[in-house]
């Protein structure tokens, strides 16, 4: 049942334009003309600043994409459609896992899309496709936890969309997108670590240079297991606020 | 036979008592129509009864069954037909009514085959490709009421389906729900439309201020107030006096004014007709007047003193 109602969610999602344009589109435009600018420039470490923007911008607005999850509990669950979810033969927290399902699949896809037409069009390399749709997935599972729980925690709408927004603000801020963070503790670690966007980017550069290995393997360790914890704490707010 | 069985009622929101003790039967194959101003308790009572809400005391029985850890087998067996339109706009009508069918455990070809039977029933077949967000506002009710007959309940419960369209639209969905009645459906029909009630419903119940306070037929109910007679009194000015003196007649239960208008409430028998014109006359003048049976607005003012589309008291 839960991939069947995924299946209509994900149709939900893909006529949702305006979602369509500001998750896809925007980055898409930032990496055309960002990419315009850095030309054909080499950073240190050997990689192509377009791959770097492409990577950015692509990881980056991943961190965005908790905002489908956000919208359909909210609509299912916090607006007057709650009645009618709730009268249904289906257990509410079942359903908001498939909301969870569907939104994780659905923002990873949108962000795979955008990773093949970087490389076909601006020839940025990816290295394996297979891993880089397992790196989206692992970021896009940690950040709809993120915006499910602040959905299922906060109360006002605009507030919960406030929080989602500074969690992407935040992320890219430690990880240094705008500005160097200064290179002392804790900061080193947190820009390395300490946010989804490092992690995610740490991952990238290992699939596409084979080196930093094990920068990429303590990546993987902490987002795994820090949405394994995100997990547990959205099942226990999904069983108190929806069943 | 009994289908639902509400027994002692009660429900608290903090301090305010939504539910004051309330009982409530349904025998199958029944239009029960439930009455009642905004705030008596009505969507409460419907929240209670599909189990939306947990009670503060009674007993709750839907086809022999109590809620109690039985939820989902009974919801199987409901429709519930909100006042808000809760269909996805961002599915067409035909997917908004797969869904809900797919909910409900239809699937392959006999979910199909009761998608396009119910988009027929409601007059949507044409439009069975198109997002609701190009329907009207009647097609939306319609499609509303599709979503909650796809699996074929047992009992319907509607929650005001018809507020906010035309009168076309309207006489649709009243058509729909008797012909639903008649395939076998028993329904529960909330409204603050007296005609829709009287039209479709085979047995009423009127709730105000948490309570039941009547039920029956609406034979039943207008044999009640038989006593009664209303007099429509239309005037060319209406003053504080002219109302004054009219409450002081012998046998008057109630005056209602609106604009220049006047409705009075008489016990029958009391003779007050040519009194009341006399007093009007004195007053400056009738311009017409009509002595009226009871109907069901009439019940529901004498018991509620309240008027049912607006909740206005006397």
């Amino acid at each position: 049942m839960v991939f069947r109602l995924s299946y209509y969610m994900l149709r939900r999602m893909l006529r949702g334009y305006l979602a369509l344009i500001i998750l896809m589109l925007t980055p898409l435009a930032l990496i055309t003309v960002l990419g315009l600018i850095a030309g054909n420039a080499v950073n240190p470490s050997g990689i192509p600043v377009m791959d770097t923007i492409a990577i950015t911008m692509i990881l980056a607005f991943q961190l965005y994409g908790g905002f489908y999850t956000m919208d359909f509990i909210k609509v299912d669950f916090f607006s007057q459609r709650k009645w009618k979810m709730r009268s249904l033969p289906y257990p509410p927290n079942l359903f908001a896992l498939s909301v969870f399902f569907s939104c994780t699949l659905f923002s990873a896809l949108q962000g795979f899309v955008m990773v093949i037409f970087t490389q076909y069009v601006y020839g940025v390399y990816w290295g394996s496709w297979g891993l880089i749709l397992l790196l989206l997935m692992a970021i896009s599972v940690f950040t709809q936890l993120i915006y499910l729980i602040i959905i299922l925690l906060v109360k006002n709408y605009k507030v919960a969309e406030g929080l989602g927004t500074c969690y992407a603000l935040v992320s890219m801020g430690l990880s240094g997108v705008w500005f160097p963070m200064p290179r002392v503790q804790p900061f080193i670690f947190l820009t390395s670590y300490g946010n989804p966007l490092s992690l995610g980017q740490n991952m990238v550069y290992a699939i596409i240079k084979g080196e930093g290995l094990d920068k990429a393997f303590i990546s993987t360790a902490i987002l795994l297991s820090s949405s394994v914890v995100l997990a547990v704490v959205a099942t226990y707010l999904g069983r108190r606020k929806l069943a | 036979m009994t289908i639902v069985h509400m027994k002692d009622i009660v429900k608290r929101y903090g301090n305010q008592l939504v539910l004051d003790y309330v009982d409530l039967d349904m025998v199958e194959g029944e239009i029960l129509g439930l009455l009642g101003p905004n705030g008596a308790g009505k969507t409460t009572l419907i929240h209670a009864l599909i189990g939306l809400i947990k009670i503060d005391a009674g007993d709750i029985q839907v086809f022999g069954t109590s809620h109690k850890g039985n939820s989902l087998d009974i919801k199987r067996q409901l429709g519930l037909v909100t006042q808000d339109i809760s269909i996805y706009e961002d599915l067409t009508a035909r997917e908004n009514l797969e869904f809900f069918g797919g909910i409900y455990g239809l699937k392959g070809q006999v979910l199909k085959e009761r998608v396009a039977e119910t988009l027929s029933f409601v007059g949507l077949s044409e439009y069975a490709n198109k997002l609701p967000a190009k329907f009207s506002g009647g097609m939306l009710r319609r499609l509303n009421i599709a979503c909650a007959l796809v699996h074929r309940p047992k009992l319907l419960i509607m929650d005001e389906p018809t507020v906010g369209i035309d009168p076309q639209s309207r006489n649709h969905i009243l058509e729909t729900v008797r012909e639903l009645n008649r395939q076998g459906t028993t329904i529960l029909y909330t409204t603050h439309y007296m005609e829709e009630v009287q039209s479709i419903a085979s047995r009423v119940v009127i709730m105000d201020q948490g309570h039941v306070i009547a039920e029956g037929t609406i034979r039943e109910l207008v044999e009640r107030i038989q006593h009664e007679e209303k007099i429509s009194l239309e005037v060319a000015e209406v003053s504080g006096e002219l109302i004054s003196r009219l409450k002081k007649l012998n046998g008057i239960k109630q005056v209602i004014q609106k604009g220049n208008e006047l409705q009075i409430i008489s016990q029958v028998g009391a003779g007050n007709l040519d009194r009341v014109l006399a007093i009007a006359r004195e007053a400056g003048g009738v311009r017409s007047i009509n002595a009226e049976k009871p109907t069901l607005e009439d019940v529901f003012l004498t018991l509620t003193g309240k008027r049912l589309r607006d909740g206005e008291a006397e």
